[in-house]
């Protein structure tokens, strides 16, 4: 017993640098959810398991585990994404993802070693996507 | 003034709000950063540089870190080349430094040490810098060196990117190198190519000019699969003017050093690893001088030297219940060529050109608990060399480290372990000194504690070494011959080291070292204070650097260095997101530590000149 409880302490030791970093990455995507306003209620779902569970686990913000009754997604790959979910909208975890999924509105991405957070203004216009004045500064023109 | 002040608390709510979400990244960024990752505690006293230090103190080249770090002082070699040493040793001795980029470890057979070729290398490649000193983790590689130096690369994943910066500085060198790296489908790569040509001061001795003007160049390719594979190839080229060369009236030449090596690691079910490697290196000598060289005074040296290095590992991973568990096997060989030797009338002496090395090795981890680690480890080694030399040279480590509360936390080391000569002490070396290929190994007994107490924003770190060095190496001046010595050598170290953070952004951080030992020739004791600042978009950082000063006797008596005190300052600001304009001021006092060239004490240079840089980074 006193075994198990070493091993256990050994593992989430082992874990704890990895949540800290999961803790912080969830912080950020339900600032930025809290700050998005769409023309119906947000209910969250994303591709990433671990981060999904954290969100729903935290329930700061609204989740669901399908995506067809999500009304928006936080995308880390593009095959994740199903054609019956291609209405909802989308934000990426990836910049490259701004690119290939042509109507996704938003990204928080690593670039040069830092994590960046952007919004593409004509895709927020055009899919009637508000966002709060505290992510203005975050917003561009056009993807890079 | 009512609308002037909602207008301004409105302001202010804002900028607040801006602000909390900059500081979330922020936060982000930390917690990820990478070297929390690799830093192995266990592994002995731990400096590291993180990305975000190391583009606050825009260091360009290693050197520029290697500088700050304690117990070593950056030196100019005669022939141009820079050298570390460590106080208390000879300036004969040849600092048993290993460096490793990402996993590859930089063996060299035909110079003094890796930082010969590395250590003036742009780092603009480099994610973190890894310093360990004293008790290197056997895990490390073969023959366990007194410091540890590990580079990591830039993660392509955190990159995505492709970065230029060109830089110019007072004396108009110039200095180009970019970055590209990304993942493409499941694979991770990133491409660094620098060039870069460096001017210095030029001094003058016997009415010659000593110039050590330098033209370096380094491409490097990485490309993996997570957990899958990996292959890293590596190419630099460093060729430098031959200063004051191995005479006393330098007439000019160059030195030229290459090396080239292709690392391949495979990752088999997570726990095992092979990995296979093989490097090249080139080291191309020519010196005349008007006098002479040596005391047959040689006017004309004209030497090619070529080695090649083969290694391949297998190690294994155990992890169960609160045991770590590593073991492995490796083998070595290097081999030594000369292509050409043009000395005058000279036959050279020429010792045994190649060396395998079978290496077997264990270590343990052991957790206690939560707060307490035993850590140890037992390496056996066989050498043989073309002579038939036969030598079999173990190395032990028993290591505890504990978190006594939660303000104290110590490290423990207890090591036994062994230097093998350089070839270039037992094989081959150019007129200065003759080889001697019945060198044994040096053997070496430490001790070594580290306390630590952190609380809030503050940390403090007192630590103590002390080492018995049996068999050491000494230069016999009447045989010209490196030696065993019978007399055992004793050497023993403190130092203290405190940080203050204010906050993610702005941290200071002083630190002073002493070395306790007879005879000197190297500073004894030194100081760093450096200061890590963000002012709005400014970044700005302070150092200054003490090293104390010695005499040196180069054979006509004692000389006396100077203090040393270099004072570095570096500011940078971001234009836009893609643009950055950086400027450093470097040794501003042009009082840092010298390095005396000549016996007669006549020339003494600093190893860190006086020069502004400036540079411009680009991001796509």
């Amino acid at each position: 017993m006193k075994t198990l409880l070493i091993l256990i302490m050994a593992i989430q030791l082992l874990l704890a640098s990895n949540n800290s970093v999961n803790t912080h990455k969830v912080r950020i995507l339900e600032t930025i959810v809290k700050g998005i306003t769409l023309q119906e209620k947000i209910v969250v779902w994303s591709d990433n398991n671990s981060l999904l569970s954290v969100l729903k686990k935290q329930n700061n913000i609204e989740t669901s585990y399908k995506c067809i009754n999500s009304t928006l997604i936080i995308l880390e790959k593009n095959k994740n994404l199903k054609e019956e979910c291609l209405s909802k909208k989308i934000f990426v975890l990836n910049y490259n993802l701004l690119s290939t999924i042509k109507k996704s509105f938003g990204a928080l991405f690593w670039k040069k070693g830092r994590p960046n957070i952007v919004f593409i203004e004509p895709r927020l216009k055009s899919q009637s996507i508000s966002i709060s004045k505290d992510l203005e500064s975050y917003l561009e023109d056009r993807v890079w | 003034m009512k609308i002037v002040l909602i207008i301004l608390v409105f302001f202010l709510v804002l900028s607040a709000q801006e602000l909390k979400l900059d500081n979330l990244l922020k936060e982000y960024e930390d917690s990820a950063s990478l070297y929390k990752k690799t830093k192995k505690e266990s592994a002995g006293f731990l400096l590291i540089y993180s990305r975000e230090d190391i583009e606050k103190m825009q260091a360009f080249s290693l050197k520029d870190i290697l500088k700050t770090v304690r117990a070593y002082t950056l030196q100019t070699h005669a022939i141009g080349v820079f050298k570390l040493q460590l106080s208390g040793q000879g300036k004969s001795a040849l600092p048993p430094v290993k460096l490793y980029i990402d996993n590859f470890e930089v063996t060299t057979v035909a110079q003094g040490n890796a930082l010969d070729i590395y250590g003036d290398m742009n780092i603009y490649f480099v994610d973190h810098i890894e310093i360990y000193q004293g008790a290197s983790s056997i895990a490390f590689g073969n023959s366990p060196g007194s410091m540890v130096i590990r580079l990591y690369s830039k993660d392509p994943t955190r990159e995505n990117s492709s970065s230029v910066e060109l830089a110019t500085d007072s004396k108009l060198s110039l200095n180009v190198r970019g970055v590209h790296a990304g993942i493409f489908k499941d694979y991770e790569y990133l491409f660094y190519a620098n060039a870069k040509k460096i001017n210095y001061d030029k001094y003058e001795r016997n009415q010659q000019e000593l110039s050590r003007d330098s033209k370096d160049y380094q491409a490097h390719f990485k490309i993996s699969r997570k957990d899958d594979f990996e292959i890293v190839t590596d190419f630099i080229s460093a060729s430098s003017d031959i200063f004051n060369g191995l005479g006393q009236a330098p007439l000019g030449d160059e030195s030229q050093r290459d090396y080239a090596y292709i690392d391949v690691r495979k990752h088999f079910n997570s726990d095992i690893t092979l990995s296979a490697s093989v490097s090249s290196e080139r080291k191309m000598f020519i010196n005349s001088d008007a006098i002479g060289i040596g005391p047959q005074k040689i006017k004309d040296v004209d030497v090619d030297i070529k080695s090649h290095t083969y290694k391949i590992d297998l190690r294994k991973k155990i992890v169960y219940e609160n045991h770590d568990f590593l073991m492995g096997i490796e083998f070595q060989q290097n081999k030594l060529n000369i292509e050409r030797y043009k000395v005058e009338n000279i036959v050279p002496i020429i010792g045994p050109k190649k060396l395998d090395i079978y290496m077997i090795y264990f270590e343990e981890l052991y957790n206690l608990n939560k707060d307490n680690l035993f850590a140890l480890s037992a390496k056996f080694d066989y050498y043989k060399n073309s002579f038939s030399k036969e030598s079999s040279e173990y190395a032990l480590r028993a290591s505890y480290i504990s978190l006594f509360n939660d303000n104290w936390s110590g490290k423990f080391f207890f090591i036994r372990r062994y230097l093998y000569p350089n070839m270039l002490q037992t094989t081959f070396t150019p007129i200065v000194y003759n080889p001697n290929p019945e060198l044994n190994a040096v053997h070496i007994d430490m001790a070594l504690a580290e306390l630590e107490y952190k609380k809030d924003k503050n940390r403090i770190v007192f630590g103590y070494g002390g080492k018995i060095v049996k068999d050491a190496l000494g230069f016999d001046k009447i045989q010209r011959k490196y030696i065993n010595l019978e007399d055992n050598q004793y050497f023993n170290r403190i130092y203290i080291r405190g940080e203050h953070h204010f906050n993610l952004d702005n941290k200071i951080v002083v630190e002073y070292f002493k070395v306790f030992k007879e005879s000197y020739n190297s500073p004894a004791s030194g100081m760093l204070i450096q200061s890590f600042n963000s002012i709005g978009k400014f970044s700005i950082y302070n150092e200054f650097t003490y090293r104390k000063a010695y005499d040196v006797d180069y054979g006509l008596g004692y000389v006396h260095i100077d203090n040393g005190y270099d004072y570095t300052v570096a500011v940078s600001y971001p234009v836009n997101k893609a643009m950055e304009i950086k400027v450093k001021a470097e040794n501003i006092f042009d009082k840092a530590s010298e390095t005396l060239i000549d016996a007669e004490g006549l020339v003494k240079v600093p190893a860190i000149q006086r020069r502004t840089i400036m540079s411009l980074e680009y991001t796509f």
